[in-house]
């Protein structure tokens, strides 16, 4: 009888063994799961919020607000300067929504004026302001954006028309999209 | 007979284990060979194109944009008061390029070309070194004709701008 019961026991704990391995297994096999949908959700959220700044990359100089249209596809730097002056809700309803927090900014690279630093708002009816200033700040995140962040910045050419002396330089558009991860 | 029985008992078990492992490996090779959206070739032939766009349309004197300098260059004539187009055309395109990439300008992972059609002339290849060397080139061009309104106008010239990724 005592054998017996012996016997018993140390099937008992065979068992339970078998379900504690098998219940480790599962709570691995869940962490796992966990880790790799919560990285795949946020490499997703980052792939939209850069492919949604390449089609603002890709369109800028088709916003009626800032564009010319008269020779070539650009930035006209006076509309420029009103448009950047604006709400940022209002320029956010311009450039697509607030899902991905992102930095646009437009830089001055020809002509290059070694004396030009610091942002243009409300220089550029000034013919000559392409001397004095640089930076135009297009559109800030909308909500604060934490050092943890990771930012990925894309950058592209955009040609700028000055229309108080009638002539084109060519500007940096860097767009800097932020993801929580 | 009992021993038996507890011997089945095992193997079920391992059979449970063996198919959790293989249920999770599974999982696992799904998830991470998953289709990734990948932008970054068109961001690239969309960046070059405007590059050669905005290079084009640039006025490196009143009233003469880049454009007109290779135009004139192709032809043999002289504008913005300059003698040297080749050397002005090459100098206006290094200041821009060098404002685009910043330091990135001597890593030799670009290179802009000026090819004209007449034989008697160079390419003008900036920057001057080995050219863009790495893997996935991607290139935007721009043509230069006498009049691009009419297509029966003779090319001038052809800009190219090619960038790669740099050899880890």
């Amino acid at each position: 009888m005592n054998k017996l019961h012996k016997k018993g026991m140390i099937e008992m704990m065979e068992s339970f063994m078998v379900i504690f391995v098998i219940f480790i297994l599962i709570g691995m096999g869940i962490f796992v799961y966990f880790k790799v949908s919560v990285s795949s959700t946020q490499e997703t959220h980052a792939d939209i919020c850069l492919s949604q700044s390449a089609k603002i990359m890709a369109a800028i100089t088709e916003i009626p607000d800032i564009s010319c249209k008269e020779k070539h596809t650009c930035i006209d730097a006076m509309k420029l300067d009103a448009f950047i002056q604006l709400e940022q809700k209002e320029k956010n309803k311009v450039l697509e929504g607030s899902v991905c927090p992102k930095n646009i900014t437009i830089e001055q690279i020809y002509p290059d004026e070694p004396e030009a630093k610091g942002p243009c708002k409300g220089l550029t009816n000034s013919p000559d302001f392409y001397k004095k200033c640089k930076t135009w700040s297009v559109f800030r995140p909308l909500t604060t954006v934490k050092s943890t962040w990771a930012s990925r910045n894309i950058e592209t050419a955009v040609s700028l028309y000055y229309p108080a002396t009638d002539t084109y330089g060519i500007g940096k558009l860097r767009i800097t999209v932020y993801s929580m991860g | 007979m009992t021993k038996r029985k507890g011997q089945g008992g095992e193997m079920i078990g391992l059979v449970v284990i063996v198919l959790l492992l293989v249920v999770i490996f599974m999982v696992y090779i799904r998830m991470s060979s998953a289709p990734k959206l990948t932008t970054d070739d068109t961001r690239k032939g969309i960046e070059n194109n405007n590059l050669v766009n905005s290079i084009l349309n640039a006025n490196l004197c009143p009233g003469k944009s880049m454009e007109d300098a290779i135009k004139a260059w192709g032809n043999g004539i002289s504008v913005c008061s300059k003698d040297n187009m080749e050397d002005f055309i090459k100098q206006e395109a290094e200041v821009m390029l060098r404002g685009y990439y910043g330091a990135k300008y001597d890593l030799k992972q670009f290179e802009l070309t000026i090819n004209p059609i007449s034989e008697e002339k160079d390419d003008i290849v900036l920057p001057t070194n080995l050219g863009a060397q790495g893997l996935s080139c991607k290139t935007g061009e721009g043509i230069i004709a006498s009049d691009p309104k009419n297509i029966g106008f003779p090319v001038v010239a052809v800009i190219q701008i090619k960038t790669c990724l740099a050899i880890a």
